[in-house]
């Protein structure tokens, strides 16, 4: 059929972006895998109303993230959006010269950012609540813009700005306890700076 | 400094390509004139790399493949593929 040849040709493609996407957002195989053929199902069947020439990227992260919330969000913990602890500006970059350059001389930045380990990143990802975990996954991983986020996520744009900056500044500081948990920083003065106002 | 408080209260818009192109510019001065910042932004610009970098799934697992293949009708193999341009790359 030519709608579903169609389909197939434009939208596939997209399928292992999805699929990462919806592991971020079920954090398990088998919810990844269900929500993935649930989306892109519900895109198939939608699809005789998706603007040909549009942004079907877009489109299609915009279906994961309401199949996600409709489906799924009820089987997790349901964070609250103001459970996210206020982080100051900057604080992992304030706090980069804790980080130990005892063994090898590296700069305390190449210790960093060569030690954070994948699972770190994404344990940290996964840390946040849904409401900030999602523009920054969109825009830091995916590289949509603000305004294909704002599409997606159904929020204005002033909303996507607000959430990625609170919810980086969450991701970075999980990233700084990760890494004083393993003993990248060092000990004697555990207590971060704080920025100067 | 006004002019560095200014400049990293835009830091991740520019780092995100969202400022007009005037401000872009403007902040572009301010990191050819100040080291300070410019190592700020470098920090944040490679901080977001990484984390990008870490964060992507390298490859979709065959089940997933399998199952749309079956829903949609698919070559798996042709849309999928063995060596597939539908795997995003490994990171390195």
């Amino acid at each position: 059929m030519a709608e579903q040849d169609d389909f197939v040709a434009q939208a596939m493609q997209f399928a292992p972006q999805l699929y990462s996407a919806a592991y971020r957002l079920t954090h398990n195989q088998a919810d990844a895998e269900d929500l993935v053929q649930e989306t892109l199902l519900r895109a198939y069947r939608g699809y005789g109303n998706f603007e040909a020439g549009t942004n079907l990227r877009a489109w299609l992260y915009r279906i994961l993230n309401n199949t996600f919330i409709n489906s799924y969000r009820a089987k997790q913990r349901r964070v609250d959006e103001t459970d996210l602890e206020d982080v100051e500006d900057l604080y992992l970059y304030n706090n980069r010269g804790r980080f130990s350059e005892a063994l090898t001389g590296r700069s305390a930045e190449d210790r960093l950012m060569e030690r954070i380990t994948d699972d770190e990143v994404k344990s940290a990802l996964e840390a946040l609540p849904d409401t900030f975990r999602m523009p920054v996954y969109l825009a830091d991983i995916e590289e949509f813009s603000y305004k294909e986020i704002a599409e997606i996520l159904e929020i204005p744009i002033g909303t996507v700005m607000s959430r990625l900056h609170r919810g980086r500044k969450a991701l970075y500081k999980q990233l700084y306890l990760y890494a004083t948990e393993h003993g990248l920083v060092e000990s004697s003065d555990q207590e971060p700076e704080h920025a100067n106002g | 400094m006004a002019d560095c408080d200014r400049a990293l209260a835009d830091m991740h818009l520019f780092l995100d390509d969202e400022l007009l192109p005037l401000t872009a510019g403007d902040v572009r001065e301010h990191l050819r004139a100040c080291p300070h910042c410019l190592h700020a932004f470098d920090f944040h610009a490679e901080l977001k790399a990484v984390v990008a970098r870490k964060a992507k799934e390298d490859t979709m697992p065959d089940s997933l493949k399998q199952r749309l293949a079956e829903t949609f009708s698919l070559d798996s193999a042709k849309v999928f593929g063995q060596k597939s341009p539908f795997d995003r790359p490994s990171a390195f």
